[in-house]
């Protein structure tokens, strides 16, 4: 696969905002990176489900700041994501109440990241419960909903992939389902204000 | 304000959310929104709804990848260390692990005996309901629609037989009668001829559906690889319709029958 041997940042940068190829994107990003992040946490008192967890949760926080265009590019996207990877999994010792008895390695001064790093700390534990939130509208209701707004498929298409009689009903569903989570989530203010700092930065 | 007036204001907010309204439109409710708090409010809290989608489908997306990658991948261990006290460590943590294995092995074996296509078919296969139809709908309702919705799969498949329909849904209902009968071989050709026609004519009408069914239909005439090769594929899309009922324990399970 030529695109994945020979992808610059801007390409990878690019491919996530367009969304072109964004799985093969997504992928390249796991090959090249995983194994020296994980590696990381599995020698600083983590273990491989901890790492794999928090690669994850650096894959997702990336994806939506450089959506977002809030990923600066002053530096690698290497760089940047061993320093989210630290960050985060510090944080994730300091909320399981656990110290490491040594320095870190690979400590960098690099402080120029550290606000937009610290939007997706502050809030990773508050993006589970938004995701348990969410879980609780139902199969058809998240289906409508991530097609639509996530996926950005049209009423047709989404009237493809379900078995509703039209897209008016569809578009009717959408609607109530909308307004169910939109109710769900003003009955959460912790989450309301995670979703405005994610939103609004 | 009255619940009608409430609920025509939050179309109109979706609406707009959604791009819509026309220009004209847009421009006025723009304005009408640039002087009302209210309705500024209103529109915040949709934008945060559709944030929270959003993130719950990128989270969805990555997680689905990630286990993609993690599926494939060798686990990696740690370099042994030295020390006396970890070396009891260890010699623990490998007494635990034997056990687990044991206990995991026990477990995989009664899963390889007890496992049969039969077994993952009665969990896996669904029945197919018709949508409940409006009176006026009612009339436009072909025979062979009739006798599915009576269930008389006997009648269906006999209709199907006669009347060769053209249209997909006449098709599935065919497919899934057949499903119904035990008559997997003519299943698997209905849900194949659905799968083709999409594919021609770049359209996704009861495809996923026909998808998951064939796979079935391949399941119980004992065709694994290609039941094997066709859940792989459902389940790494993540906006196939079937895509949460096809598990990557489900797949090694049916690896299994092999």
């Amino acid at each position: 696969m030529e695109f994945i041997k020979s992808a610059s940042d801007t390409a990878i940068l690019q491919n996530l905002v367009t969304g072109n190829s964004f799985e093969d994107t997504v992928k390249w990003i796991y090959q090249e990176h995983f194994d020296s992040l994980s590696w990381f946490i599995k020698n600083n008192g983590g273990n491989s489900q901890d790492a794999e967890d928090i690669f994850q949760e650096v894959v997702v926080s990336f994806i939506d700041l450089v959506k977002k265009s809030r990923f600066r590019g002053e530096s690698s996207i290497r760089t940047f994501l061993f320093s989210m990877n630290r960050n985060l999994w510090l944080n994730e010792l300091k909320r399981k109440g656990r110290a490491l008895k040594r320095e870190l390695k690979y400590q960098t001064n690099n402080d120029y990241t550290a606000s937009d790093i610290q939007v997706g700390i502050v809030h990773k534990e508050e993006k589970e419960v938004l995701i348990g939130l969410v879980e609780q509208l139902g199969e058809s209701c998240k289906k409508i909903l991530v097609l639509f707004y996530y996926g950005e498929l049209s009423m047709k298409e989404i009237l493809e992939r379900t078995d509703y009689e039209s897209e008016q009903v569809v578009r009717n569903k959408k609607y109530k389902c909308l307004k169910k989570l939109e109710a769900m989530i003003n009955e959460k203010p912790a989450i309301k204000q995670t979703l405005k700092t994610l939103l609004h930065g | 304000m009255d619940n009608s007036t409430n609920d025509n204001a939050a179309v109109l907010m979706v609406r707009y959310l959604d791009h819509e309204m026309p220009v004209e439109e847009k421009k006025d409710f723009e304005e009408k929104m640039a002087n009302d708090a209210h309705i500024r409010q209103q529109l915040d809290d949709l934008l945060l709804t559709r944030e929270a989608i959003f993130q719950y489908g990128l989270a969805q997306q990555v997680a689905h990848i990630r286990q993609e990658m993690l599926d494939s991948r060798a686990d990696h261990s740690l370099p042994a260390p030295k020390t006396a006290r970890v070396r009891r460590l260890i010699r623990f943590s490998i007494s635990v692990a034997a056990t687990l294995f044991l206990a995991w092995v026990s477990f995989e074996a009664y899963q390889y005996f007890s496992i049969s296509p039969s077994k993952i078919f009665s969990q896996q296969f669904s029945h197919y309901e018709l949508p409940v139809l409006r009176s006026t709908e009612q009339k436009a309702v072909s025979e062979l629609e009739i006798a599915y919705r009576d269930k008389d799969f006997n009648r269906v498949v006999k209709l199907c037989k006669l009347s060769n329909p053209s249209s997909l849904k006449e098709n599935y209902l065919c497919g899934m009668a057949e499903m119904e009968l035990g008559n997997y071989a003519d299943a698997e050709s209905t849900f194949e001829k659905i799968i083709l026609a999409n594919e021609t004519n770049a359209t996704h009408i009861f495809k996923d559906e026909s998808e998951y069914n064939l796979a079935l239909a391949y399941l119980q005439q004992k065709k694994y690889q290609k039941a094997i090769e066709l859940f792989n594929s459902i389940h790494n899309n993540p906006f196939h319709l079937y895509h949460n009922k096809v598990s990557s324990h489900f797949i090694r399970s049916v690896k299994r029958l092999r």
